[in-house]
């Protein structure tokens, strides 16, 4: 049943993310062109700079739209298909609660990972040609790379010993992160809908207290790693592992406490009035 | 006859409001039940537990034997006081949906039914008037081989027309495995297809009884002991 229901939300969620991501783009292309444009044919020409600028503006929201959409989208359809009239239908499919959050949980997290693709192949579509090759030329004389013979690459091996360690902790982090936020709305919502009203108002200042109570504790971690960074014997390479693997953990832990609350809520509290 | 649904001190609550106190029902397959009330009397409160939409605050209440979940969903079939089915759809998608979710979904019976009340495949429901979202809901609800529908209200937002069509429907899915219960105010339209009448207030049940018992015991219809029993 896991199947048919990420099928289900793959399709219902697409239907809102598709235009955002042929929006950018079509308008990276047109930019792209006009771009050309400005560069081979005239700066004077009063009309394709307005042109120039309006397309500019409306690029820059689809791309802000697209970049706040990755998670507002899930979150909309967790609430909308969960909690509204659509919980009608969704709540009386003979489906575990757990495989219905499961299912929109990875939906969400593939969508956003789509619009970060989609963005990063806009910005490509933007400056490929001599515009990459003139902005990586930039970088390297920016950082003295060609002057001194040594690579950025070099410089970061030899103050991180264990990069590989490093770069896997944080690839795993920045996926479970993704999971993370997303769960942290879920569980809002999950409990702003056990009151009997203003259930969204309710779920928001939820959210609100959930994050800063995060916020506080992630504080807290960071004075502990403060401290102990003091300690002679601890390399600076394990402080920035181990560091990362603290937060690793403790994302980790709040985002499951977070599934079974809400899973809980759903199978065993849901309030549909 | 066996039992299909069982309620045994069922008690809702809404904060300090009792939706429901106390019930002790029982329903046997192969009946029409006529569930009756005044607004607030708690019908679509009990319909919502029994569909697993809500959930108890004590009391126990089982479908075929057992405890609202996954396995009651599968032989409950409930057709909500409100139109479901997201506006972005079109008929074939909720079909669809329908048929990979249910096992017991009859798509034959759903082209049967959308033929006869005019529905086409490729409608979208977004175009579509509020009794016509109506009728398609139920023919979703009423093309299941379910052993309990569960119908909230289901004649009120549609046309006489269309409503001798949704009782007739009624009647001939009739199924000797299956209970239907029907909440509703319109008792006239229905009285003839019911079998058994539970009218409830307050939360509380006031009677549980055959409609021949009504009528043999106070010579009433339904309609009118509805009346003397609820009178304002």
């Amino acid at each position: 049943m896991l199947g048919k229901l990420f099928k289900t939300e793959f399709k219902a969620s697409g239907r809102l993310y598709l235009p955002l991501f042929i929006g950018v783009i079509f308008f990276a292309v047109v930019e792209r062109i006009m771009l050309e444009l400005e560069t081979r044919v005239s700066n004077e020409s009063l009309v394709l700079n307005i042109l120039f600028g309006v397309i500019t503006v409306i690029f820059v929201l689809i791309i802000i739209s697209v970049c706040v959409s990755g998670q507002f989208i899930s979150i909309y359809r967790f609430y909308k298909s969960v909690f509204t009239d659509e919980g009608y239908l969704t709540n009386t499919l003979p489906v575990k609660s757990s495989s219905i959050i499961i299912s929109k949980l990875l939906v969400g997290v593939l969508y956003t990972v789509f619009s970060y693709i989609v963005l990063f192949v806009s910005g490509f579509i933007m400056v490929a040609g001599d515009l990459l090759t003139n902005a990586l030329n930039g970088l390297r004389i920016t950082f003295g790379i060609e002057n001194t013979q040594i690579s950025l690459m070099d410089f970061a091996i030899s103050s991180i010993v264990n990069l590989k360690l490093t770069l896997t902790i944080l690839a795993v982090l920045i996926i479970a992160a993704l999971f993370f936020n997303i769960l942290m709305f879920y569980v809002a919502f999950a409990i702003g809908n056990m009151a009997n009203r203003k259930k969204v108002l309710l779920s928001i200042i939820i959210y609100i207290v959930i994050v800063n109570l995060l916020s506080i504790i992630s504080a807290g971690v960071a004075m502990f790693v403060d401290d102990w960074l003091t300690l002679d014997n601890v390399l600076m390479v394990n402080v920035i592992n181990i560091t990362l693997a603290i937060i690793l953990a403790v994302i980790v832990v709040i985002g499951l406490v977070s599934f079974f609350v809400t899973n809980k809520i759903i199978k065993s509290k849901l309030n549909l009035e | 006859m066996s039992e299909i649904l069982k309620c045994t001190g069922l008690t809702k609550k809404y904060g300090s409001l009792v939706a429901l106190n106390n019930l002790d029902l029982s329903v046997n397959k192969g009946q029409i039940i006529g569930l009756l009330g005044p607004n607030g009397s708690g019908k679509t409160t009990l319909i919502k537990l029994i569909a697993g939409l809500l959930k108890q605050n004590s009391g126990e209440l089982t479908v075929n034997g057992e405890k609202i979940g996954i396995n009651t969903k599968k032989i409950v079939s409930y057709l909500p006081e409100r139109t479901y089915i997201p506006d972005w759809m079109r008929v074939i998608d909720i079909i669809k949906m329908f048929e990979n979710f249910y096992e017991d979904f009859n798509l034959e019976k759903v082209k049967i039914m959308l033929d006869n009340l005019g529905i086409k495949f490729n409608q979208r429901i977004k175009a579509m008037s509020k009794g016509t979202k109506e009728k398609l809901q139920l023919i979703l609800v009423m093309s299941r081989e379910a052993q309990l529908y569960l119908l909230d209200e289901p004649i009120a937002g549609v046309d006489p027309a269309a409503r001798d069509y949704i009782l007739r429907t009624i009647i001939t899915n009739y199924n000797p495995e299956a209970a239907v219960i029907i909440s509703t105010h319109l008792i006239q339209d229905i009285e003839t297809v019911l079998d058994d009448v539970i009218m409830i207030q307050n939360g509380n049940l006031k009677i549980h009884k055959t409609v021949d018992e009504i009528r043999e015991e106070s010579g009433k219809s339904v309609d009118e002991l509805f009346r003397e029993v609820f009178r304002c």
